[in-house]
């Protein structure tokens, strides 16, 4: 008996062959048409992000709530995040939603280079924001250790005096501590209730994080089977459809975090 | 409030509950309620109750004569009936929704009377910390009375006293006056639960909840206070006291000792609860009285002991200038350290014992109660120097190990 | 009825031409059996798993509420009695007096747990014991148990099969599901097995980021409960896609059977749900880990806040419990009783009004935490909520009117069912009416209230469905005496165990307490007595079920003579479910107008045909 199993590739043995996976993709069994097959996989996704939606949506009641009862600590909260770096990561974000959309378009129409050369500009898109996140924003603030060409630096490092390592990174004393909650240490702040800003601000910004990282690996997932395979075609772009479904929703989040955090001073 | 309380037909408590739904009510209830409230929150359970059982009693009974006149049997064709009917569906939808509003509105207004207090009320403050009850009195004072479960002739409570692991205090109330609370928690959540009052709050570490109760005493009570001898306490008038005691419950779990967090508020008539009071008034009271006071007001009995047993907690009998092997090392219990154990317990660590020490803050404990503590401990210990002497030369050091 | 043959399965070589075998049929070998096992797609095999999982957490759940029942036959107190000496004979003082030694009564866990005879042991040391068997007991029976009992196995199991489809829409994400489920039952079990978790299942704030500091039992139980939210968060996903996309052809929205109705509502509850409290328990943990303070009120935190968050997810996850139990009861009180069901519509869309209207009622739950008018909306908000469900008790007692009951296994667990959710939804009503609230609330009267309602309610229908299916589901059947022996005893220990216990909270015994006053003593020990019946009562199924997969008879294919597609497939179903794709005909519930598929005259009349008709 042949039973179709859907552990297998279900692109079918001969991967290697002139002929492109998209065009040997076959439902999975239980299925009576790929169509329906595609049409319950976009709906199984948006349910799938609207989950994610409610998920943000605690974080941003619990947000509002805090911030309803202080909102001193965050406007000087806020007051210590750079609007250059948060509008620099929204306009990443946005570039690379629009790097996503076209490659899903460029896999319909079956160009398949073009398809890869924007689905892995989307990836590093990802990779850029990460970057920054990491580099400029959380590191400086938690620990007061700058690298030598952040822009930032000199406007600090004209207040004390910086202490460098290696050259690249510098020190300036009395900037970090920015720790959420208990591990909250920055000796300047001007409200008791700071360090509760800055639980909000990780725990919002490190979430939506962890969901960019989801998402490149998604990314990466789809760009191998479309090296490999050439999965994603005309007939066939399920997976890769759904990723950029999943990225719009991570720009989207950002989209709300980013005025929220940035531009309440 | 207490007008639309008192024109209510319910006031003569002590006959128990009265009218059509007191058939039942001592399936359900021990205690009559203290006030027309309480009586109140009776009536509309019995009421509930007995819409319920009509109910169900109707449901079941159709239920079991379709079970027995339906049974299948074979060769016996069922007779089969319609599977919608719009009217009766309409009608079993519609009927339905006046129980619920009558009880929903009752509910409500039964409600508004256990929120609001009148302005008239006693104001007093109730702490709550792991695993204790304090109440303050308006003039600041405490109660330090305790006693074990059933050690006292209490009216609702066995023989063989249980828990009784440790006393609960008891908080004398003056009878037929309206009391209000403000409750803070020291630590945890907890609730404040009289079952008799039907009343329960819940107790929060950053915010403040209320409670008020008025508690009948007057025609109510046939037992009086006797003192620990088993004789009748005698006021200055020469009157006995009547009283009547309410348990106190915790409603919200906090942990270990959730079900030993129990107390008793006793109600007794107003001169005695303010003869009581002002006994209990540290002002103009010598530093050894006010620290035995505070000793059981703020719960330390709880834990220490001052006969040398042992407790939870170091015992404080010969506490005082004694050297404690601790987690920091042998420490002299000095002032100091006495200080340091009752703002910041984690500080250092006696051998021996857990970490479980409520912290005080100086609101609690202020200056003058810590002296008093400090005082009462140089009572308890014997290497408390002589006035005028110089420090004992040695104190027992304990070995290291 | 007719059907068509699947030109796709042609195509694709499957179920045609030649007979397949069960899913049953072992694949191989032992190991290549478990191994198929372990990597199946099946939405059947995956039921089974579910099933079997889903029953062991439940023996462990049920051992922590024995223990606890166990714990509270005895009030603890302390007692002093005369000591003895080592050759055990009562001392004397110098005196003359007799030496007296204080003991520790009624500290039933302490005693079987402590290493020195159990004499004197302190009374924290018991409470420590039972706080962590109720908080086992209680999230095992919630998270691991009552959720994804009847979803994740009858639910998997028959709604493809109902449908008339060959799976599920996911098999893979289905699968993923339950290694989910396993993996958070395990941090859930190993965090007992690293001490135990003494918050309650409900994880109040700021309890629980405080107790065992530097353990991290309550991190992992708390993970656990966050893993098991995305199992569930997956297979209601899967549902209500499954339910969208593959209805067998001819199957409109109200042909399809009630169960799936409210295994679609069910699923939209979880969907929509289980994601804030996925995020509250991340912040829990976060909150334990690195003190972000957001429910600690020491760092400007809120403790109400958490219980906001925390009843917004489980109060609606209160309908993820019942809305399958009513859907079993849909199916079973039609097919026993061989009628149609009274106002399939009212019953479906009573269904879709519990589930919007349970995301408006979870400040019922903290009518005590402060006094505030908002209450009075939930309060109203809560008594809508009684009325569909209301509506639909009534409709299952009109089916029975003139029908043919017949009283299997299966429909004497509906009629129980009937019985105690009844009075678990009208004890209900003095809870949800502010002013008597305000004195059950946390009191046993609740711990009663909500027994009868997820146990009566969902766990009885739990066994009543696995009553009903299971010879479908493994093509045995059992042995009816003892399953109807089994039914009553676990009806009358139910009763003991629980409803004793509204007496207990209107006299004022409140909840989670290990030691009580005297007064409750009788009550409690009757309490007990009723769970030791209860267990009886599980037993004798448990044995009822293995004898049956043992030495039990083969299953017709139709035993009950359902008009579900479910019954069409052979028992045990073959591994695609139908050998043709099913067309509908009829509706479910046509009993009238239909002669049920399979239909034998020798396995049970019917009552509208004569015995030799088909």
């Amino acid at each position: 008996m042949t039973t179709l199993d859907t552990r297998s590739n279900p692109l079918g043995a001969d991967v290697h062959g002139q002929s492109p996976g998209w065009k040997k993709y076959l439902p999975g069994h239980h299925w009576r048409t790929a169509d329906e097959e595609f049409d319950a996989c976009t709906l199984g996704f948006w349910l799938f992000l609207a989950t994610e939606v409610l998920l943000f949506a605690g974080l941003f009641v619990g947000y509002t709530i805090l911030r309803y009862k202080f909102p001193q600590a965050f406007t000087n909260g806020s007051s210590y995040l750079d609007w250059r770096w948060g509008t620099l990561n929204t306009v990443v974000l946005l570039l690379s939603s629009y790097t996503m959309a076209a490659s899903i378009r460029a896999f319909q129409l079956d160009r398949q280079k073009q398809g890869k050369i924007l689905l892995s500009a989307t990836f590093i898109f990802g990779l850029v924001f990460l970057l920054i996140k990491f580099t400029f924003e959380y590191t400086p603030k938690l620990s007061g250790w700058f690298i030598a060409f952040d822009p930032a630096l000199p406007h600090y490092a004209a207040l004390v005096d910086g202490e460098a390592l290696w050259g690249l990174f510098k020190h300036v004393e009395g900037y970090g501590g920015k720790a959420p909650g208990q591990f909250f240490s920055y000796a300047f702040s001007e409200d008791p209730w700071e360090p509760l800003w800055w639980s909000i601000y990780y725990c919002a910004t490190g979430i939506h994080a962890l969901h960019v990282i989801i998402g490149m690996t998604l990314i990466a997932w789809c760009f191998r089977r479309a090296v490999l395979y050439k999965a994603y075609g005309p007939s066939h772009y399920t997976m890769v459809e759904n990723t950029g479904l999943y990225w719009h929703l991570v720009d989207l989040i950002w989209i709300f975090l980013f005025p929220l955090l940035y531009l309440i001073h | 409030m207490l007008k639309t309380l008192t024109n209510n037909s319910i006031s003569t408590l002590a006959e128990g509950p009265q009218g059509w739904w007191a058939v039942g009510w001592r399936w359900f209830f021990q205690n009559f309620g203290v006030n027309e409230n309480a009586a109140l929150t009776d009536k509309l359970y019995m009421e509930i109750f007995w819409i319920s059982v009509g109910w169900f009693v109707f449901l079941m009974a159709i239920m079991l004569f379709c079970v027995v006149k339906y049974r299948r049997r074979p060769g016996v064709p069922a007779p089969y009936s319609p599977s919608h009917n719009t009217r009766l569906e309409l009608v079993w939808t519609i009927v339905p929704c006046f129980f619920l509003f009558y009880i929903f509105l009752q509910g409500f207004h039964v409600y508004v009377d256990k929120l609001v207090a009148p302005g008239d009320a006693l104001q007093m403050t109730l702490t709550a910390k792991k695993w204790d009850w304090t109440i303050t009195y308006p003039n600041g004072a405490s109660s330090p009375e305790r006693t074990l479960i059933g050690a006292d002739s209490m009216q609702f409570g066995g023989e063989n006293g249980s828990p009784g692991a440790r006393p609960v205090p008891i908080f004398y109330m003056p009878g037929d006056v309206p009391v209000h609370i403000n409750m803070i928690s020291q630590d945890v959540m907890h609730s404040f639960w009289v079952p008799d009052f039907r009343v329960k709050f819940d107790v929060f570490p950053n915010r403040y909840t209320t409670y008020w109760f008025e508690a009948k005493l007057a025609d109510q009570s046939s037992s009086f206070l006797k003192d620990s001898n088993g004789k009748e306490v005698i006021t200055a008038q020469g009157k006995k006291v009547p009283f009547i005691d309410h348990f106190i419950f915790c409603a919200e779990y906090c942990g270990d000792q959730h079900s030993e967090m129990l107390g008793i508020i006793r109600i007794v008539p107003m001169d005695y609860y303010l003869a009581k009071t002002e006994e209990w008034n540290i002002e103009g009271k010598s530093p050894e009285e006010i620290g035995k006071l505070v000793f059981s007001a703020q719960g330390c009995s709880a834990c220490h002991t001052v006969d040398g047993s042992k407790g939870a907690a170091p015992t404080w009998k010969d506490l005082y200038m004694s050297h404690q092997p601790t987690n920091q090392g042998s420490v002299l219990a000095d002032d100091n350290y006495i200080r340091e154990s009752i703002y910041t317990p984690a500080a250092k660590l006696v051998d021996g014992y857990p970490s479980n020490m409520p912290v005080y803050t100086t609101a609690q404990i202020d200056d003058k109660r810590l002296h008093g503590l400090i005082a009462y401990m140089k009572s308890l210990s014997k290497f408390t120097p002589a006035a005028g002497a110089p420090a004992p030369a040695e104190t027992p050091a304990p070995e290291k190990k | 009825m007719t059907t068509l043959d699947n030109s796709r399965a042609h195509e694709l070589g499957g179920g045609h031409g030649h007979h397949e075998g069960s899913y049953l049929t072992p694949k191989g070998g032992f190991w290549t059996t478990v191994w198929d096992w372990a990597t199946t797609v099946d939405h059947k095999k995956i039921g089974v798993m579910y099933m079997v999982a889903v029953l062991f957490m439940f023996f462990l759940g049920g051992l922590a509420a024995l223990a606890v029942r166990t714990e509270l036959l005895d009030p603890v107190r302390t007692v002093t009695v005369q000591a003895t000496d080592a050759a055990g004979k009562p001392m004397v003082g110098a005196d003359g007096k007799p030496v007296m030694k204080t003991v520790i009564e009624g500290q039933t866990l302490a005693r079987w747990f402590s290493k020195g005879g159990g004499e004197a042991t302190s009374i924290d040391y018991g409470n420590q014991l039972y706080n962590r068997a109720f908080t086992l007991h209680g999230a095992i029976m919630v998270f691991m148990v009552i959720i994804p009992s009847i979803p994740a196995s009858l639910g998997n199991f028959f709604i493809p099969l109902m449908l008339g489809a060959k799976d599920v829409a996911f098999p893979r994400l289905n699968l993923l599901s339950w290694y989910v489920y396993v993996t958070g039952s395990i941090f859930a079990v190993a965090s007992i097995l690293i001490g135990g978790v003494d918050t309650g299942w409900t994880f109040y704030t700021p309890y629980s980021t405080t107790t065992d500091a530097e353990h991290a039992n309550v991190v992992l139980m708390v993970l656990g409960a966050f893993i098991l939210g995305f199992s569930s968060i997956l297979t209601g996903l899967n549902f209500i896609v499954t339910v969208h996309k593959l209805r067998a052809p001819g199957m409109g929205w109200f042909d399809m059977p009630l169960f799936i109705w409210a295994m679609y509502s069910t699923s939209i509850i979880q969907v929509l749900a289980t994601p804030v409290i996925g995020i509250t328990l991340l912040l829990l943990v976060f909150e334990r880990m690195f003190k972000i303070g957001i429910f600690d009120p020491s760092l400007g935190g809120d403790p109400v806040l958490y219980q906001h968050f925390f009843w917004f997810y489980s109060h609606p996850v209160v309908y993820v419990m019942i809305l399958p139990a009513f859907g079993v009861i849909s199916e079973i009180i039609p097919v026993h009783s061989h009628k149609k069901i009274f106002g399939y519509r009212a019953i479906a869309f009573a269904s879709l009004g519990v589930a919007l209207v349970s995301f408006l009622v979870w400040g019922h739950h903290m009518f005590a935490s402060s006094g505030e008018l908002g209450a009075t909306v939930f309060s109203a908000l809560t008594f809508l909520v009684a009325i569909p469900t209301a509506v639909k008790v009534f409709n299952w007692i009109a089916t029975l009117y003139k029908g043919s009951i017949a009283l299997t296994t299966p429909m004497l667990y509906a009629l129980m069912f009937l019985f105690l959710f009844s009075i678990g939804g009208l004890t209900g009503l003095p809870l949800g009416a502010l002013a008597t609230d305000l004195h059950l609330h946390d009191s046993y009267f609740v711990v009663a209230h909500f027994h009868y309602v997820m146990m009566g309610g969902t766990i009885i229908t739990f066994v009543a469905g696995l009553h009903h299916w299971w010879p479908k589901m493994f093509g045995k059947m059992y042995n009816q005496f003892w399953a109807n022996v089994g039914a009553w005893l676990v009806f009358i220990g139910f009763n003991l165990t629980f409803f004793t216990q509204f007496f207990l909270g209107t006299q004022g015994m409140p909840r989670r307490y290990a030691s009580y006053v005297q007064e409750y003593h009788t009550l409690h020990v009757w309490s007990t007595v009723g769970s030791y019946i209860l267990l009886v009562g599980f037993l004798v199924h448990l044995f009822v079920f293995i004898h049956s997969l043992v030495a039990g008879r083969k299953a017709p294919a139709n035993p009950w003579g359902g008009l579900t597609l479910e019954w069409e497939a052979e028992s045990p179903p073959i591994e695609h479910n139908f050998a043709h794709e099913p067309i509908v005909t009829h509706g479910p519930y046509d009993f009238e107008t239909t002669v049920p598929p399979h239909w034998n005259p020798k396995d049970y009349p019917l009552p509208h045909l004569p015995a030799n008709a088909h």
